[in-house]
């Protein structure tokens, strides 16, 4: 007999419980699938992402991801000298300007004023939230517009205990399509209140590190993503771009650099002379212009030409606002002009973000 | 019918779709952790290569158009977690060999030969239970799991060349004293035959 057939003969008779087996495995996969979809709702929240918020965030989820996943993007006009000149002067502001000053036993309380529309589809089953993690343009009965709070307070030593409170009870601000969307997304909260107003929405994060669950302890990340790295982020722009890239996995979405980079600038944490070298990276990329000036309020906007059709339309326009007063980002917003539905309104934001910072006495207690 | 490859793209954005994978390889990676850990510890095993692969799904290599030799990548790094369960496995292969408990797959039916065959596996367990981890990983994606060396380099991330050379190793450590020429050539079979001609 030769070797080769011996190794194949060892154990390898049939196993008539390997089906049940293989059952249970299956049963824990498809789990472990959903909690994903939870998890991910959650991490994006933390990111103040593009998926994110509320209960209503699976709409949005499928967005990005359809986006990221299948579709090409193609690269538009470089950044426009107007954006950049925004970009240049905002970065020189946040060198020479003064940060909030977080006293001894202060907190810098960033609030997320966030706006969401999440779908519903009718169909999509029995538990309360498989209508709003199922659905999809092209089979939803309706949409809900709805507005969040969500506060963090990053205390003057930040090796200490952050603070994430997440017990606000969302608004919601307009429902279209079908009416029984409402009654759905109430009994969607009333079954997952983490989806909207958690009593238990507020939690310590040790040194500002987030985790969710022992079993995924490769997904525990700090709040600010980017800190491990702040001292080998290069700080000369085109430099800090390519590092971006390599960093986000990613050599020619940039608009996901661009979405990336003001999430990440919102929350002010970063060292100054790399938010400022970020500022200038946004100046770098493909496609950012200045799309409106309110005020002392300059919004920059990319957009981007997706290169198949897809129920999103043919665009997404990501935007950023800048305050030229402090060189800070206060606000992002995510559009799909020409995404193909009647269920709402256009030009309504498909996510939109407001942050605001001050410092405080004291943080609430988890 | 939709490929792997098509499948993972589409779980990208659709997690759900996952499962799909699941169902088309569950059985092949089943049979090979069982086969290496035994089945008490083969469900947890199997149930941790699949949700590796599934936070993993976006960084499969999309030039391949199946997912097996990627998930028996995974599940042999997983295997490689269990040293020690794989250990006492082998020496309960041995030890049922050398009672005679020997079952085979069907490849052997005479009880003559299924008797020659139990003493040969009471032999060869414990050397395969003695190479190297990198070693028995690529002996056994081979010949338990048949992947083509080209699909186990893919799913060790090694080169091509380095599964051939550990082939040959594995040959000369596994062949029993005395038979180098006459019963380790099987490498050389079976490529001869057409299993494996693409040789690097």
């Amino acid at each position: 007999m030769e070797l080769l057939e011996l190794v194949r003969e060892i154990e390898s008779a049939p196993d008539a419980s390997a089906p049940a087996r293989i059952g249970r495995s299956r049963t824990r996969l498809v789990a472990a699938m959903a909690d994903s979809e939870k998890h991910r709702t959650r991490t994006r929240w933390v990111w103040g992402g593009t998926a994110a918020a509320g209960g209503l965030s699976a709409a949005a989820i499928i967005t990005t991801v359809v986006i990221a996943g299948t579709v090409a993007p193609v690269v538009a006009q470089p950044a426009s000298a107007a954006a950049v000149a925004v970009l240049s002067e905002a970065a020189q502001l946040v060198i020479t300007g003064v940060d909030p000053v977080v006293g001894p036993g202060e907190y810098l309380k960033i609030r997320e004023n966030y706006e969401l529309v999440g779908l519903w589809d009718a169909d999509a089953g029995s538990d309360p939230i498989s209508g709003f993690n199922m659905a999809m343009l092209t089979n939803s009965e309706g949409a809900i517009h709805t507005r969040g709070i969500r506060d963090l307070y990053v205390p003057s030593d930040r090796s200490g205990d952050w603070i994430l409170d997440d017990r606000f009870e969302n608004e919601v601000l307009d429902v279209w399509g079908d009416p029984q969307a409402l009654g759905a997304y109430e009994r969607m909260v009333a079954a997952y209140p983490e989806r909207d107003a958690d009593p238990g929405g507020i939690e310590a994060l040790p040194a500002g590190l987030q985790t969710w669950s022992p079993d995924t302890a490769d997904d525990d990340a700090y709040y600010d993503r980017f800190r491990d790295f702040y001292d080998e982020m290069p700080r000369d722009p085109q430099q800090l771009l390519g590092w971006y890239h390599q960093h986000l996995m990613m050599d020619s979405d940039d608009w996901i650099v661009f979405q990336s980079i003001g999430r990440a600038l919102g929350t002010n944490l970063m060292p100054a002379d790399l938010r400022a070298a970020s500022l200038r990276v946004l100046g770098l990329l493909s496609g950012v212009d200045v799309a409106r000036t309110n005020g002392r309020i300059t919004t920059l906007a990319m957009t981007v030409e997706l290169g198949e059709r897809s129920e999103f339309g043919d665009l997404l326009v990501s935007e950023l606002d800048i305050d030229t007063s402090t060189g800070r980002i206060v606000g992002s917003r995510e559009s799909y002009p020409h995404r193909s539905t009647s269920l709402m309104p256009a030009g309504v934001p498909w996510a939109a973000w407001e942050i605001e910072i001050t410092v405080v006495d004291a943080a609430p207690k988890p | 019918m939709s490929t792997d490859s098509d499948i993972l793209r589409r779980a990208e954005h659709t997690p759900q779709v996952f499962a799909e994978v699941f169902d088309r390889h569950a059985g092949a990676v089943e049979s090979f952790l069982r086969r290496r850990l035994g089945a008490d510890a083969a469900e947890d095993a199997v149930s941790e290569t699949f949700l590796v692969a599934f936070r993993r799904r976006g960084s499969f290599d999309h030039a391949w158009e199946s997912a097996r030799p990627w998930l028996l990548g995974i599940a042999a790094r997983v295997a490689a977690k269990h040293r020690t369960t794989e250990a006492k496995h082998w020496r309960a292969v041995e030890a049922s060999a050398a009672r005679g408990e020997y079952s085979s797959g069907g490849g052997i039916e005479e009880a003559s030969g299924r008797m020659d065959a139990a003493a040969a596996i009471r032999a060869l367990a414990p050397r395969i239970a003695a190479l190297s981890a990198k070693e028995r990983d690529t002996l056994l994606l081979y010949a338990w799991s048949g992947l083509p060396p080209e699909e186990i380099a893919h799913a060790l991330n090694i080169p091509v060349g380095t599964v051939w050379s550990r082939l040959h190793r594995i040959r000369r450590k596994l062949a029993p004293p005395g038979s180098h020429t006459a019963r380790l050539t099987w490498i050389g079979k079976e490529m001869d035959d057409g299993t494996a001609r693409a040789r690097a």
